[in-house]
């Protein structure tokens, strides 16, 4: 039985609007108008046009659920409701205050006289909790969209200027702080959100990978933040995974802790809880309105009778953040905030719309704030970003403390200074600072706008250059196409080169249109190369067939990629082996998934001259297997390649990979276990002779292991370093220091800065030939004006989803980079046809704009190369 | 046999050797370069057309002196007539296309696999 509590109404605030808005069945949260917040001073809206509301809320429940959603996605401004705001939250307590968390008895309370926003809320919590049981997710989900909905983030303009507006919040906090244990916590929990909201975009990131991955514990977790006995269980699909809510409660504690005093009762609020919420909120531009909180807390406090402390807070928390909706205007906030105090006078607060914006907001400064409050603000604040921000999987990763064996010594390492002395590194940096630091450079094309942004200018082309308009379609593509096309009436290959072999082969792989027939020509006889880049639709049979005429004594390249139906471990005994591949440098068997240590054994062995060895994703080998390979081949075998091989653990191939002496190449792409100990250990026996590092998606490997290869591999030509998010601009320091040779690099969704790739070009630029900076986002115009500056000889230049990347940008560096022929712009929607049109570099190809043909930036292998990437293969030698 | 190309036209020479004429006006001797097949036949063409394939343009243009660059007329031992001629046309072809003109370039599905190769050879 609900206790109705004995509360004024507050004064509706624009109770019409909500009304309205209830009417068209959208809910629409928005920030009150000026024409609100006079209305706030208006006498509360009777109780009559609540059941009204009720009804209408009740009846459109799912409508408005899913409006409420889609509304707070967008930053509308509505009216927003004080009054309703408060006796949402009001009636949020009374909802709740039965203590069964079940729709029905929640549902039941909804039958007071509160406006439809808050019956939203309460249906929507009704769903979440009904719901919660079958899909937890569910609940998470509903719970994030109605905390989002119900958030108010705050104006802000700015800390310094909202003296006013934290004194009135201040006294708002005041009036409501009746410190409760539920209160408190209440407030430490939005004080929490507060923090976390505003707070950094890793925090929002690292919130809303809990909340979104791990829903339902999560947001039932920090909901109860700060209870002993929490139990989320009752709540339905919050409980559940105690290591999420470990997790939760240490990153919420530790968040609280180092955020938040740990002050919890007290009349009024505490002034380092403003401190840290206003400063938080300037970062986000957020600003919660703590006293709501408190006005909830004292609701609730006085439902003793509630027998599930969970249900308190989330029903807190769900009031808080009906309290955070907040207008945006500078001059509404002041009244606002006035309209709030009146509110709170009822303990009752505050707008329904929430409008959850990333810009800035005004934020008062709050001057006395308790701790529990700002935990509830942090906590929807971190609900709102959740919505806003998306799950960055790397971001959740990086929090977790890492417990590997390397993480001691190679994390202090990398916390270190790079260098003990100005290295090349220090000094590009600082050259690359005081660039900034100039307003205004011509030579560097360098300049700052009125905005104060710098930004390149560069200025295209006047005419128009006519032949470069279509390039001549070559004889050998017309030949080609023909081929490809009347494959099946070829009789015969011979005396056709290599090349030419190759390039239809993979013209006809790619257009399916492969078979048996074409297959023989390219096997019989003697070839000395066989690429098939796609042996997917070969079968054992056909391959058994064809291999029969197969004369493998002069052959040296054998590429059957994705082979994995048609090798089987007796087929390559009945083909290869028992043929035996006496002069075979480079073998390919790519996606070989039927292979197991026993065929690649008796691969090896049939293979003497073996150098070049790629088993991407054969997913059956093991440990045996690699030193299998070590132990024959130790002493020649110049490239391996080993991406995806999920089953390989690092540390148990690494004795193999000691033994492989002549290593140059090494790709362990997407072996998830390769870790800083692993590279430590590997570098240091074979690093003199790496030329090729593949890292790719290796994504323990910190900046320590940049370090170790910048100091040992002294040859080192390319470097993939793609998703590994750990890295930050120490690593690329290193790299800087190191590495003279290196002419390919790969960076893709890396967080490196913008002055840190661009020293790094200073000192490398010259050698580079290929960069790509796929997604590493921060590139900016320092990096522009190195690339322009430095890199002479750079062949292919990927920027896609580098959205700081103007046409000017662009035009500057096609026109200084003359050697540029390859540049990719995926993603880059900015750039528009003045670089396209304007840029003066004849030869340059730009792939990823709308009409710009966007297949040949596949990378094309290059068939005139010999078999290795980094050696030449003497014949004599076996 | 002499075939000079630039207008495609064709007439019985005397003694019952091929003749390609010229259609175009005169064309001088520093303009045009000579290229001749495995049969001997030698087709007389500008040296523009003749830069499109990459191959025959280095050798040109090389700092280094070429016989070919001096007297005027390369040798390709390993590319037949049928296959020679068509390169020539590509060539023009290729010109016209540049220019504008786009049309189609038919190719004989028989000749495909040898003019590829030459192509290939020829860097064109």
């Amino acid at each position: 039985m609900p206790v109705l509590r004995s509360r004024e109404i507050p004064p509706a605030l624009a109770s019409t609007s909500s009304l309205k808005t209830l009417k068209k069945g959208i809910f629409e949260p928005s920030t009150p108008n000026k024409s609100d917040v006079p209305s706030s001073k208006q006498s509360p809206p009777t109780t009559n046009s609540s059941p009204d509301i009720l009804r209408l809320a009740s009846n459109s429940s799912s409508t408005r659920r899913r409006s409420l959603r889609l509304a707070s996605k967008s930053n509308s401004t509505e009216t927003a409701v004080d009054s309703s705001v408060s006796r949402r939250t009001f009636r949020r307590g009374t909802v709740i205050d039965e203590g069964s968390p079940t729709a029905g008895g929640i549902q039941g309370k909804c039958a007071f006289d509160r406006d439809a926003v808050g019956i939203e809320i309460v249906n929507r919590f009704d769903d979440l909790v009904s719901s919660s049981m079958r899909n937890r997710v569910t609940v998470s989900d509903s719970i994030e969209a109605m905390v989002e909905d119900c958030a108010i983030p705050m104006p802000m303009e700015g800390i310094g200027s909202a003296g006013d507006r934290e004194a009135e919040v201040l006294e708002r906090m005041e009036f409501e702080a009746n410190a409760r244990d539920i209160v408190t916590k209440g407030k430490r929990k939005s004080g929490d959100m507060l923090d976390l909201t505003p707070g950094k975009k890793e925090h929002d990131r690292r919130e809303n990978g809990y909340l979104s991955l791990r829903s339902g514990a999560r947001i039932a977790k920090r909901i109860w933040e700060g209870r002993k006995d929490l139990n989320c269980d009752e709540l339905g699909g919050s409980g559940g995974d105690s290591v999420h809510e470990k997790e939760v409660m240490a990153e919420d504690k530790k968040r609280k802790g180092v955020q938040i005093g740990e002050s919890d009762e007290g009349g009024g609020s505490k002034m380092d809880n403003d401190s840290i919420v206003n400063a938080l909120n300037a970062v986000k531009g957020r600003r919660k309105l703590t006293r709501e909180e408190k006005g909830k807390g004292k609701l609730v406090r006085d439902e003793p009778s509630l027998k599930d402390d969970g249900l308190d807070d989330l029903e807190l928390r769900l009031g808080i953040h009906i309290d955070l909706n907040v207008p945006v205007e500078t001059d509404s906030d002041m009244d606002h905030g006035k309209s709030i105090e009146n509110a709170a006078m009822n303990s009752v607060h505050l707008e329904v719309d929430q409008v959850i914006r990333d810009d800035k907001w005004s934020y008062p400064y709050i001057a006395d704030h308790k701790s529990s409050i700002r935990d509830d603000f942090k906590d929807i604040a971190r609900k709102n970003a959740a919505r806003l921000a998306h799950f960055n999987a790397q971001e959740e990763e990086a929090n977790h403390v890492n417990s590997d064996a390397e993480g001691d010594q190679p994390s202090e390492e990398a916390v270190l200074e790079i260098e003990d002395w100005p290295g090349p590194f220090s000094t590009a940096m600082k050259i690359i600072k005081d660039r900034a630091k100039k307003v205004y450079d011509p030579l560097q094309n360098l300049s700052v706008n009125q905005n104060g942004v710098a930004s390149v200018s560069w200025s295209p082309r006047k005419e128009k250059v006519l032949e470069w308009q279509k390039p001549v379609p070559s004889l050998q593509d017309l030949c080609m196409a023909i081929l490809a096309k009347n494959a099946d009436a070829i009789k015969s290959l011979e005396c056709v080169p290599d090349v030419i072999r190759h390039k239809l082969s993979q013209m006809l792989c790619d257009s399916r249109k492969m078979n048996g027939h074409f297959f023989d020509l390219l096997v019989q006889g003697s070839p000395s190369e066989i690429r098939l880049r796609d042996c997917s639709w070969l079968t054992e049979e056909q391959f058994l067939r064809s291999f029969e005429g197969c004369n493998t004594n002069s052959l040296t390249v054998l590429q059957l990629d994705q082979c994995g139906r048609c090798m089987p471990d007796y087929t390559l005994l009945a083909t290869l082996v028992r043929k035996s591949l006496p002069v075979v440098t480079s073998i390919s068997l790519k996606g070989a998934c039927r292979l197991s240590d026993d065929g690649l054994s008796a691969l090896i062995s049939s293979a003497p001259a073996l150098r070049s060895i790629n088993l991407s994703q054969c997913s059956l080998l093991t440990a045996v297997g690699i030193s299998a390979i070590a132990e024959s081949l130790g002493s020649i075998l110049r490239e391996l390649y080993l991406d995806d091989c999920q089953t390989l653990d690092a540390m148990c191939i690494l004795p193999a990979l000691k033994k492989l002496k002549q290593l140059e190449v090494l790709s362990l792409a997407g072996i998830q276990s390769v870790s800083d100990k692993f590279m430590r250990e590997f570098i240091c026996s074979n690093g003199h002779n790496m030329k090729q590092l593949v890292l790719t998606n290796c994504v323990k490997l910190t900046d320590f292991s940049l370090k170790v290869i910048a100091e040992t591999c002294s040859e080192i030509c390319a470097l993939d370093l793609v998703n590994m998010y750990k890295l930050t601009d120490v690593g690329i320091g290193h790299l800087a220091n190191g590495c003279q040779a290196i002419r390919t690099l790969k960076l893709c969704r890396n967080t490196f800065s913008d002055e840190a790739i661009a020293a790094f070009l200073e000192t490398h630029g010259e050698s580079l030939r290929e960069l790509s900076l796929n997604n590493v986002s921060k590139v900016g115009h320092h990096t522009v004006i190195s690339l322009a500056r430095c890199c002479r000889n750079l062949h292919s230049l990927d920027v896609s989803w580098c959205r700081n990347m103007t046409d000017d940008a662009l035009g500057l560096i096609a026109d200084s980079c003359l050697s540029l022929r390859v540049l990719k712009i995926f993603g880059c929607t900015q750039v528009t046809r003045k670089f396209l049109d304007g840029h003066s570099n004849p030869c340059l190809q730009v792939t990823g704009m709308k009409l710009t043909p966007i297949l040949e930036h596949l990378k094309e292998p290059d068939f005139q190369q010999g078999p290795l990437l980094y050696s030449v293969v003497s014949p004599s030698s076996s | 046999m002499v075939c000079v190309l630039p207008g495609l036209g064709r007439e019985k020479g005397k003694e019952g050797e091929e003749r390609v004429v010229a259609s175009a006006g005169k064309m001088r001797k520093e303009d045009t370069l000579k290229l001749i097949s495995a049969e001997g036949f030698e087709f007389v063409v500008d040296r523009k057309a003749a830069m499109v394939s990459q191959t025959i343009r280095n050798m040109l243009t090389s700092p280094g002196s070429f016989s070919e660059t001096e007297h005027g007329e390369v040798t390709f031992p390993e590319i037949s007539t049928t296959i020679l001629e068509k390169i020539c046309q590509y060539f023009y072809w290729s010109l016209q296309y540049a220019s504008g003109k786009e049309t189609e370039f038919h190719i004989e599905p028989e000749l495909t696999l040898e003019l590829m190769m030459a192509a290939n050879y020829l860097h064109t």
